[in-house]
């Protein structure tokens, strides 16, 4: 099964969204942060990145971005819970610099499963 | 007899010579005899005096020589005269013309001509006044008339500074003698107490006092006029136009002499305007205050909201996992499923505080106020305790197009707060719905007989934060909740309450007819 790269600094958000991937067989990678995801994007070459905006070192925006600058087709999906700043407005500039689904956090399991299933399958 | 009357008539005529040159002598003013060649034939001792010659010197000589201008010119004009006119010429309309003294010394004259038949042919009596006295009175008189038309100038000046500073500053002033009884008053004044300076006949001000501030008046205007200083003291006045005006009176006394009764001077401010704007910047104040508030909350909100979605993506995700785990009909997943609904509610919750905070937009579609109501209504049933009382009116309201989940939070939180002011006791809480304003608003309003709140309470009720509660029982941030919605949705609250009565909130909201069309089945466009 493919890879998938879950980088979030929560350490509880990782597992559950670990769990509920590994739950429809896929295999998953974790990173809590942005330069150790790119590590591991690096090494691992996952085939789909889910990627939490708000981190400490190098945040999801950043990530994106550098994901982006040499490879335009592996999806990204950006997540984040907001609050901060208006939602929209982050998840919309991740959108904009290349995350192929945005998600607002807390989310329902089928609601994950589901973007990066049509992702994969895209 | 012929003798006789010879001798009678040579005595007569040294009588009339002798009575001419005492005439001439006795005259209060110099006296030249001129003839028609312009010669001075006679004159007398004070003549003699003002010009500084003596009698022979002049005798003979040319009148030029003690008038060099004008009298010369005037024989001759005067030559052509009648001696009629010539006597009609009355003392004091005489021609000026200066004279000359022997040292050279010019002074002003006023002469005054009459025609003397002689034997030597027509002479001219000139009797001669030096006015240099008379000059330098009326060149000091015309001084003193002019310095004061530039006093009256500048009085009139002043007078219309004082005024113009009057206008400016909303002031007047007044003058109490207490001696005469005289009252005056500064233009301003009349202005101020609404009167015509024409018709209005200047009095104490006392009969412009309103009746509710007149006795303090009368006290402090006692004081004043038995000398005791009193302090600038506001009051309201009645216009005769019925106008009500706030104004501050200051006083300062003269006292008479010798402890007799003095003067009483008074400056009146009409503060009206500017309390009127002192309160408005008190009400931006408050705004502002208030708007501080929700930005902090704002702030605080966002934080919170970020970690708490975070920590609600394991609650409802991981439990959803577990619970699949769990056999379709065993109380652990019914359990489960009831923590996820609580999560779920807790999701919620946080994009409500985030919608207060203005940090997520809002979904507003076409609804029905009136079963948001009921349903709200009868969800409360369960949760509130069953000595409250609801009453409900609803009367048909057109559709209303906002955010029915903020909506409903309003209802919960008023009707919960109307709880709350109930307590334990028994009560009532009524809400009502209607149209008003011709249809163009919808009213919403909640009533309760609970415990009321005090004017402190009233100003603060929705400020973010504030509550009466008990540390715990109450974040402050309902009604400040409330506020917010109502607001985002271009409506009014406003609130009225009585200690020990109850409380009443009116919330209208617009129908946006205007701007949401409805299509021809009536149901609103897609927003």
């Amino acid at each position: 099964m493919a890879h998938i790269l879950v980088i979030d600094d929560d350490i509880a958000v990782r597992r559950t969204v670990q769990l509920a991937l590994e739950q429809e067989k896929y295999e998953v990678i974790c990173a809590s942060d942005g330069d150790e995801g790119l590590r591991a994007y690096a090494k691992k070459a996952p085939r789909l990145v889910i990627v939490d905006i708000f981190m400490p070192n190098k945040d999801g925006i950043e990530t994106i971005m550098k994901i982006r600058a040499s490879d335009a087709t592996t999806p990204i999906i950006a997540m984040s819970g907001g609050g901060h700043i208006v939602y929209d407005n982050f998840l919309d500039m991740a959108r904009s610099l290349g995350a192929s689904e945005v998600i607002c956090k807390p989310f329902e399991r089928e609601d994950l499963t589901a973007v990066v299933s049509r992702l994969l399958t895209a | 007899m012929k003798t006789n009357s010879r001798t009678n008539s040579q005595w007569n005529l040294k009588v009339h010579r002798a009575f001419g040159a005492a005439v001439l002598e006795a005259a209060p003013d110099a006296m030249v005899v001129v003839n028609q060649g312009g010669e001075i034939v006679l004159l007398n001792a004070l003549a003699e005096k003002q010009f500084g010659y003596g009698r022979d010197e002049l005798i003979g000589q040319k009148v030029t020589t003690i008038i060099p201008e004008g009298f010369a010119e005037r024989l001759l004009s005067d030559g052509l005269r009648s001696a009629a006119d010539a006597l009609d010429q009355k003392i004091g309309t005489g021609i000026e013309l200066n004279g000359r003294r022997r040292d050279g010394g010019e002074f002003p004259i006023e002469i005054m001509l009459s025609p003397l038949e002689s034997a030597e042919g027509t002479l001219v009596t000139a009797a001669i006044r030096d006015i240099t006295t008379r000059k330098i009175l009326e060149e000091a008189l015309a001084a003193e008339a002019k310095q004061l038309r530039v006093s009256e100038a500048r009085l009139r000046e002043n007078r219309r500074h004082l005024t113009q500073a009057q206008e400016l500053s909303e002031s007047g002033s007044f003058e109490h003698d207490l001696r005469t009884g005289q009252v005056t008053w500064s233009d301003n004044l009349y202005t101020i107490f609404g009167v015509d300076n024409e018709s209005f006949a200047a009095s104490g001000i006392g009969e412009f006092i309103h009746p509710a501030d007149a006795a303090r008046f009368a006290a402090s205007y006692r004081r004043q006029a038995a000398g005791i200083a009193t302090t600038a003291t506001e009051f309201r006045i009645v216009r005769p136009d019925e106008g009500c005006r706030t104004i501050i009176v200051e006083y300062a006394f003269r006292p008479g002499d010798y402890g007799a009764a003095g003067i009483v001077l008074g400056t009146v401010r009409d503060v009206t305007n500017a309390k009127a704007a002192e309160q408005r910047v008190r009400g931006l104040e408050t705004q502002l205050h208030h708007s501080q508030k929700l930005e902090a909350l704002g702030t605080l909100a966002g934080g919170i909201a970020h970690d708490l979605n975070n920590a609600l993506v394991p609650t409802i995700v991981m439990t959803d996992i577990v619970m699949d785990s769990q056999a379709a009909d065993s109380p652990e997943r019914a359990r489960l499923a009831l923590a996820i609904a609580g999560a779920r509610r807790a999701k919620e919750l946080v994009r409500r505080i985030l919608t207060f905070a203005r940090k997520e937009t809002t979904e507003k579609n076409w609804f029905d106020l009136a079963s948001l109501v009921t349903e709200a209504m009868t969800m409360l049933r369960a949760s509130l305790p069953a000595t409250i009382e609801q009453v409900v009116l609803l009367e048909p309201i057109p559709a209303v197009f906002g955010d029915s989940g903020q909506l409903y939070q309003v209802i919960v939180n008023l009707v919960t707060n109307a709880a709350q002011a109930i307590d334990d006791e028994s009560g009532k809480i009524a809400v009502r719905l209607r149209s008003v304003s011709d249809g163009s608003q919808i009213e919403l309003t909640v009533a309760d007989t609970g415990s009321g709140m005090d004017e402190t309470t009233l100003e603060r009720v929705f400020d973010p934060f504030f509550t009466t509660r008990p540390v715990n029982e109450g974040t402050g941030l309902g009604l400040s909740i409330v506020h917010g919605i109502v607001v985002a949705h271009g409506g009014t609250i406003a609130v009225t309450s009585q200690l020990g009565r109850g409380s009443k909130f009116n919330i209208t909201l617009p129908v946006a007819g205007g701007c949401q069309e409805r299509d021809a089945a009536g149901v609103p466009a897609a927003a």
